[in-house]
């Protein structure tokens, strides 16, 4: 479906013959891009209904799911309300702005750049230095990513517990940092590779030495996929769910996502779906805004590390 | 270490250096929050006991906090240090529990509780209190913390579920007595229009716990006495057939209703006559349906002869072994006395005037009944708490939702379509399902009670055999 | 071992040494946070630890892997378990593709406006946008029952029969997952020298002679890298079972992982939990060796 002509090879023809045949790939030309238009106006509405469906109901006064329909969908200015999001704050002793979003904060920002760090160092160990084992090590990040985290579960907790790391921010931020090393250590070796050496060696005639240039030089050039290594390690800890519930006990470490499932579970049948919505909205929103300004470090990012 | 470089090299060095610094870092940082921690021992005369508390609503909160306070100020020596928002039923505490840093106190379900005492991590709390205190309480809760001889914890409440009928759907406002007569009147329901149906019942994933209740209408029961599971039996698939039949024959219930959700929509709506619920929802149904509202029994089956029996469990403090928490003697000691007062009689009262939970204890119970005063449909509650069946706590109860839920989805999803599945087939496939599972599991089938008569006559018998041959 | 080749190796090895210095914290975490955890997960399968024998277990060999074979369940949640990730990858990867190349046509207009609309499922955290959908389809509240009675459609039972739960769940993960394979697409797609697609036309191929002559062959190992490994992420996707439907109706929904916790959490079985994460583990990894013996699609990593 690429936009090309099925051309044939011999052109010269007769000027209404050939005039006809304008029309025809005309039409044809034309009807491909409809067709392309509706198919992607019909995905981009799949794509975004839901979080359009959870900002209405955020906005709505909205007793349960129940009162959720079809006219409810369409949006009236008269109706709007922001009675949510005051009980959403107000609940549980303002939990939501005292724990669960620092919390959250600490624990995602502190591994996500203890992790970067790791990573991008790794990233230039393997890119630029002829380390002994270095294929096996590319192997092993690549083995880790098919390991699933449950069969991570009690052998961390047995490791936090003796160390007495479970229910303090440092346990879950060691880990949550080594979820985000794997992936990232391998992006921005992949980057790296495809940055060529000259601006280093270049560097190192006007004297700096080779780690200096590493450092100085090369470190700043990775930006592109430092911001897309960050974006993708920030987004695991911050939505954990699964860990978290398992490490903690204490009310006052609880993230967002713990949060969260509170609100919706306790007396799930009586649930207060428009403090629900809120709560996605003030949750996903910080994040899907910080996606949106990147967004092009996304391609790029991929572009660069994916080509081979 | 020699280099390549071009650069000089002690700038070279003191930058390899910087990396090594950045491990060290790490290292240390480690190190320090490994260290952080450790606290120094508290004066021997002063004891700190840890606890964890579950308790749900904002009145369940209060009343804990009351309760505190009250043991507080009379215990000045003892120190409560409490991890609020805990939930019931957490594996947090198997897992501190094997490194033993379990704490003293942790109030959670009898169900969940017997598992813990099977896994050796509870006191036993009638090696610590008279038999007088257990008299305290009603027989009904103090069978559901017995496991084994053994009394693992001690009640706060107890819950399970009863029947709530609304008043402006059935003839003179009241409940039906009988099973037949509950069909009766929620086949006039269903007959008052196509958006009404009489007693929207999900028999599906999430079902067995309320299912329970059936089994002992027809005479059955989950396990036997030894911890076999009964479902194939007879009585149990008579029940299973009599669920059914509100769909299939009375067509009072239909079949694809996702949860609890949709039997609430109905009755909250006005457009069901029936919801087999516990009291956590009360306040939800009174706000929807106001004085139409009422409470009773399960109806009695007149044609067994027996009563439907939900199962009644019940939510209790129980107090974790050295082995668990690595307490103290005085540690124990302290936090057998913070059970006790945490569910003697103020603390009861207040649980059951601020959150509505259904006492334990009978002292309890009988003011309630004496003072019917603030809640009408209390009555209710206690009428069914006569017709009960314990919460199973032996640990292969364990086993027994996820296979109820796989059949029971099974068996609704054929509804139309399948009929070579039957109720029969359906708890003869779930029987199967539990006791693979308990084999895969490595948990016994039957379980042989300590010191019970049945092994007593088992050796006996066994001996006898011997000896003949 | 006395060649010469491998002298002049070990003396080029020789002055890369420091490099070992920038890797070794990740080294580091990979033996504490991931390697020495296998080993006592690997371990921990062989010993009947749970809450029957929290303190005291005993290595039991490979009893737990016997009798979760021996039951079916494990064949059972297997076979979900591949019919969620090969059921999921294959959508996934051709709506992906299919869109990339329609997002890569020359001269299309609102191309901006398409690419962030596709970015939304992406960017909105996954934790969120799965109790939303759950939401949506309830069977009797939901949104997307009422929106279809609109056409008259009866309600559909999206999450509570044991077929439709699975394509619920592959649709769910197709809307989350759609963007990541659009965009990641559309990378290799623009890697792709506009020269060579100029000569192609030029060489009179239409758009699926494009498409098969130049662009395909082209990207064979970066598609088969990129499907592979969004195959085994799927495998191990946790959130869209354990919230939708968490392994529901009975246990017609479960895969490996989420049976696993299920095994873990709620059961307390801690040696037969790591006994089924094991065999999930060893399977992606043959997976892997053999798909890669066919297709070469390592390559692309070094």
């Amino acid at each position: 479906m690429i936009n090309n002509e099925n051309t044939p090879g011999n052109e010269i023809q007769q000027k209404s013959v050939s005039e006809a045949r304008n029309n025809y790939y005309r039409r044809i030309r034309k009807t491909k891009r409809v067709l392309t238009h509706i198919v992607l106006i019909l995905v981009g509405v799949f794509a975004v209904f839901p979080i359009y469906y959870i900002v209405v109901n955020s906005l709505s006064p909205l007793a349960s799911l129940a009162s959720v329909s079809v006219t409810s969908m369409l949006p009236t200015i008269t109706k709007l309300s922001f009675d949510n999001y005051f009980a959403l704050f107000a609940y549980q002793n303002d939990s939501l702005l005292r724990f669960w979003f620092p919390n959250t904060l600490i624990y995602a920002g502190t591994a996500t750049v203890l992790g970067l760090v790791l990573s991008i160092t790794s990233g230039i160990g393997l890119a630029r230095f002829n380390i002994p084992g270095k294929k096996a090590i590319l192997y092993m990040l690549l083995i880790l990513s098919t390991f699933p985290f449950v069969i991570m579960i009690i052998p961390y907790y047995d490791m936090f517990s003796s160390l007495h790391l479970t229910n303090t921010y440092w346990g879950l931020i060691i880990t949550y940092s080594a979820g985000a090393v794997i992936f990232a250590a391998w992006l921005s070796k992949n980057y790296i590779d495809s940055i060529p050496k000259d601006f280093e060696e270049a560097a190192q005639i006007d004297g700096y030495s080779r780690t200096q240039a590493l450092f100085r030089i090369l470190i700043p050039m990775t930006k592109p996929v430092l911001i897309l290594a960050l974006l993708l390690s920030f987004l695991g800890p911050y939505t954990d769910y699964a860990y978290i519930n398992i490490m903690v006990t204490k009310n006052s470490l609880w993230n967002l996502a713990l949060g969260m499932y509170a609100t919706t579970q306790i007396s799930s049948h009586a649930i207060n779906y428009g403090m629900f919505s809120a709560f996605a909205v003030i949750m996903g929103l910080p994040i899907f805004i910080i996606f949106l300004v990147f967004q092009k470090y996304l391609i790029a990012g991929f572009s660069i590390t994916m080509y081979k | 270490m020699s280099t390549t470089d071009s650069g000089s090299p002690p700038k070279s060095r003191r930058n390899v250096l910087i990396v090594a610094i950045v491990v060290v870092v790490i290292i240390a940082a480690v190190a320090v929050a490994v260290s952080l921690p450790h606290k120094s021992t508290p004066p021997a005369a002063k004891v700190t006991i840890t606890i964890w508390d579950t308790s749900a609503s904002g009145g369940e909160s209060a009343a804990f906090n009351q309760s505190l306070a009250l043991f507080e100020a009379a215990h000045s020596n003892v120190t409560v240090d409490i991890t609020y928002g805990v939930s019931v039923g957490s594996t947090n505490f198997v897992t501190d529990a094997t490194s033993g840093t379990a704490p003293n106190v942790y109030r959670d379900s009898s169900d969940n509780g017997g598992s813990l005492y099977s896994g050796g991590l509870l006191v036993n709390l009638s090696q610590y209190l008279p038999s007088s205190v257990f008299s305290n309480y009603t027989s009904g809760t103090i069978s559901d913390w017995t496991l084994n001889g053994a009394i693992y914890g001690l009640p706060v409440n107890t819950n399970g579920i009863a029947m709530y009928y609304n008043k402006a759907l059935l003839p003179n406002g009241q409940p039906p007595s009988t099973l037949y007569q509950m069909v009766q009147d929620a086949v006039n329901v269903t007959n008052m229009g196509s958006s009404y149906l009489g007693l929207p019942y999900d028999i599906g994933a999430t079902s067995g716990y309320r299912f329970a209740a059936w089994y002992p209408a027809f005479g059955g029961e989950i396990f036997n006495s030894t911890g076999y599971p009964m479902l194939n039996s007879t009585p149990d698939v008579a029940a299973m057939s009599y669920v059914w039949n509100w769909t299939v024959k009375y067509h009072i219930d239909q079949p694809g209703l996702s949860g609890m959700s949709d039997e609430q929509a109905y009755f909250e709506s006005n457009h069901s006559a029936f919801m087999f619920d516990g009291p956590w929802d009360q306040s939800t149904y009174l706000k929807a349906l106001g004085n139409n509202l009422g409470v009773a029994p399960m109806p009695f089956n007149n044609a067994t002869g027996f009563w439907p029996q939900p199962l009644w469990g019940s939510i209790g403090y129980l107090v974790a072994n050295n082995k668990a928490s690595g307490a103290t003697a005085a540690q124990i000691w302290a936090s057998v006395q913070f059970v006790e007062e945490m569910t003697n009689y103020t603390a009861q009262l207040n649980l059951y005037t601020q959150a509505g939970d259904l006492p334990a204890l009978k002292s309890v119970g009988t003011y309630i009944s004496a003072n019917p005063g603030s809640d009408p449909l209390v009555a209710g509650w206690v009428a069914q708490e006569s017709h009960t069946q314990k919460f199973p706590n032996i640990p292969q109860m364990a086993y027994y939702w996820t296979p109820f839920g796989q059949g029971a989805s099974n068996l609704e999803q054929n509804a139309t379509g399948n009929s070579a599945i039957t109720p029969a087939s359906t708890m003869n496939q779930i029987e199967a399902a539990i006791i693979s599972g308990l084999q895969t599991n490595g948990v016994p089938l039957t379980m042989v009670l300590e010191n019970s008569t049945a092994q007593v006559f088992t050796l006996i018998l066994q001996a006898g055999v011997t000896n003949r041959i | 071992m006395f060649r010469s080749a491998g002298n002049s190796n070990s003396i080029k090895k020789r002055y890369e040494w420091k490099g070992i210095i920038y890797i070794l914290p990740v080294l580091a975490v990979l033996w504490f946070l991931d390697f020495y955890p296998l080993g006592i997960g690997i371990f921990s399968s062989l010993t009947n630890r749970s809450i029957a024998h929290l303190f005291y277990y005993q290595i039991v060999g490979l009893r737990n892997y016997v009798v979760i074979i021996s039951s079916g369940t494990l064949l059972k949640i297997l076979g979900q378990t591949a019919v969620w990730s090969g059921g999921s990858i294959v959508l996934m990867a051709s709506m992906g593709f299919i869109l990339a190349l329609l997002m890569n046509q020359p001269g299309l207009r609102g191309r901006k406006i398409y690419r962030t609309a596709y970015l939304v499922p992406w960017a909105y955290p996954a934790f969120i946008t799965i109790l939303v959908w759950r939401g949506l389809l309830d069977y009797q509240l939901g949104f997307v029952n009422k929106f279809l009675a609109l056409f008259g459609i009866h309600k559909i039972f999206w999450l509570g029969s044991p077929a439709l739960a699975m394509f619920s769940m592959i649709m769910v993960n197709l809307w989350l997952s759609f963007p990541y394979y659009t965009i990641v697409y559309t990378a290799s797609l623009q890697s792709v020298p506009n020269e060579l697609y100029d000569a192609a036309r030029m060489d009179g191929y239409g758009t699926f002679g494009v498409l098969g002559r130049i662009t395909l062959p082209l990207l064979k190992r970066q598609i088969a890298f990129i499907t592979v490994f969004g195959f085994i992420f799927t495998w191990n996707n946790f959130y869209i079972p354990y919230l939708l439907t968490n392994g529901g109706p009975g246990t017609s929904t479960y895969i490996l992982v989420t049976y696993t916790y299920y095994e873990q959490q709620s059961l307390l079985q801690f040696g037969v939990a790591s006994a089924y994460a094991i065999v999930s583990v060893l399977f992606l990894l043959v997976f892997v060796i053999v798909i890669n013996k066919y297709t070469k699609m390592m390559s692309v990593l070094y």
